[in-house]
């Protein structure tokens, strides 16, 4: 009897601690620090400028893909001109991300959203983050967190779309698509741009995001089809019978664009960020 | 043969989707910076780490963006200038070397670069000018004191060079450059004093212990990293007997 209850005991204290451990960032311990970077430009300049000037360089670095310089210019914004200052911890997150150096990138931006719990962008580019690391329910949180912020963020709610997509939740993918080209009226411009009697002189003027959600909804509509000629393979496999040569070429036609072309297995070419331009500058 | 239609029908289509496009609100601007930041000192970022990777095409633009944004950033014009020379447009940098002074002529980097500029040009008045002219804005500055001390080598001036690079290893010791420009100097200076020899000698031998000064140059260096000093000895004479 002893025996027993020192065992539950030792199982719930063994549960406890499993949980407290799971509840944690996979980052517990703090990461070394990096050297202190050499930060000479417009030095004696009002801080502005230095963030200014810093962004600037490590956006063109970034772009270039020279990434150790772009991670170098953010350090500078963030750890010799002004810690506080948002934009620097998310350009150098975005620099850790491709660098995969995740812990490093969610540690930034933790400090993100930290000095600006109501920017979108800080939580979309750290569900974005997620979605790298395949973390789907922390992500799905951090993109819901930025439409709290920011019910119009159209990065958030096409990220979210492409982790509905990605899970297979192709209702809730069809469902907020949608509602998005409704609410967006992008659909409304659509009808406008093919208007036989409209003016052509006239340029019909639309953002681009809202547009691609007719593009993301496509991508679902397929990765739904392909689910259901799935389904149908698997099944009348399953009874030995023979697929239909026509269904079986479109299901395999269907199966190649998501392997070569549309992988969401490699979601990141699908997932929006529109850093610097949110970035609370 | 309807295949053919079919492209034909798909290249009109095509063609006249692209005359009359729908235009994007957020197409890309060449000079839009984030919102909410200082836009010419953003675009001098972006220019500096675009002719840091030796991108001056590129560079340029982005100077110039931060000139659209604010026309009398000397900042800009003095980067740009770097940027156009390294592209060969003598005049473009030399216009924006003047205008960056122009708008303020206290840049000590811009006389420097300037001086830098005229020198590659053959020009070492004017580049001892604009170095004395940095150096008399900001009397310590190193790059300022090798660079004069280059042009004072260029014009075989070696004594002002050697006191120019004596300033800057006093008191910028740390500083590399000045020590390589130093060594250089005394190679030089090493060159003159076996020609001196050969013609004070009256042969055109080379009579030196170790063969050419170019030879003698690399037995010491070997001697200095061997510690074998033969090279040394090799200059040494035994007394004149005739000598009291």
């Amino acid at each position: 009897m002893k025996k027993n209850l020192i065992s539950v005991v030792m199982l719930i204290a063994l549960m406890v601690m499993a949980s407290v451990v799971w509840a944690q960032d996979p980052t517990p311990t703090p990461l070394p620090e990096e050297p202190l970077p050499n930060c000479p430009a417009f030095a004696g300049e009002p801080r502005e400028s230095r963030t200014a000037y810093y962004m600037g360089e490590g956006l063109a670095y970034l772009n270039n893909n020279q990434l150790d310089a772009a991670r170098i210019s953010f350090s500078c914004i963030v750890r010799v001109i002004d810690a506080n200052y948002t934009a620097g911890w998310i350009g150098r997150a975005r620099v850790y991300t491709r660098l995969a150096e995740y812990e490093r990138a969610l540690a930034d931006l933790n400090r993100a959203v930290q000095l600006a719990p109501d920017l979108a962008a800080a939580y979309n580019d750290r569900g974005y983050l997620f979605m790298q690391w395949r973390d789907y329910p922390r992500a799905r949180a951090d993109f819901n967190r930025a439409l709290e912020s920011n019910a119009d963020y159209a990065p958030a709610y096409s990220n979210l779309a492409v982790l509905h997509t990605v899970l297979g939740e192709y209702d809730a993918a069809i469902a907020l698509l949608e509602d998005k080209i409704h609410t967006t009226n992008i659909d409304g411009i659509l009808s406008q741009y093919r208007d036989p009697n409209r003016n052509t002189d006239d340029p019909i003027l639309f953002n681009s995001d809202h547009a691609r959600l007719y593009a993301l909804l496509g991508i679902v509509y397929e990765r739904q089809a392909l689910t259901n000629f799935r389904n149908y393979v698997e099944l009348y496999n399953g009874a030995g019978l023979f697929v239909d040569d026509r269904v079986g070429s479109a299901a395999g036609a269907l199966e190649s664009r998501f392997t070569f072309e549309l992988r969401l297995d490699d979601g990141s070419w699908l997932l929006l960020s529109r850093f610097p331009d949110d970035a609370g500058l | 043969m309807n295949r053919w239609f079919t492209l034909l029908g798909s290249a009109i289509i095509l063609s006249l989707l692209l005359v009359h496009p729908a235009a994007a609100q957020d197409a890309a601007d060449e000079c839009s910076a984030p919102p909410g930041i200082a836009p010419a000192v953003y675009f001098v970022g972006q220019g500096d780490a675009h002719a840091a990777s030796a991108q001056h095409a590129r560079a340029i633009v982005d100077y110039t963006c931060a000139l659209a944004a604010d026309p009398n950033y000397a900042p800009a014009y003095a980067r740009r200038a770097v940027s156009q020379s390294a592209l060969g447009d003598a005049d473009a940098a030399l216009a924006d070397y003047d205008a960056a002074l122009a708008i303020d002529e206290t840049l000590v980097e811009v006389y420097i670069n300037r001086g830098m500029f005229y020198a590659q040009a053959g020009n070492f008045g004017l580049a001892l000018a604009d170095l004395s002219l940095a150096l008399s804005l900001e009397p310590g500055n190193a790059i300022a004191l090798n660079n004069r001390a280059v042009v004072h080598a260029i014009e075989g001036n070696y004594d002002l060079a050697l006191a120019d690079l004596e300033t800057a290893t006093t008191q910028h010791p740390d500083n590399p450059v000045s020590y390589a420009t130093l060594g250089s100097i005394y190679s030089a200076l090493a060159v003159q004093n076996y020609q001196r020899y050969l013609e004070v000698s009256g042969s055109d031998e080379a009579l030196l212990p170790a063969g050419t000064p170019t030879q003698m140059l690399s037995a010491i260096d070997n001697g200095l990293r061997t510690g074998n000093y033969s090279v040394w000895l090799g200059l040494m004479r035994p007394a004149d007997w005739g000598t009291p």
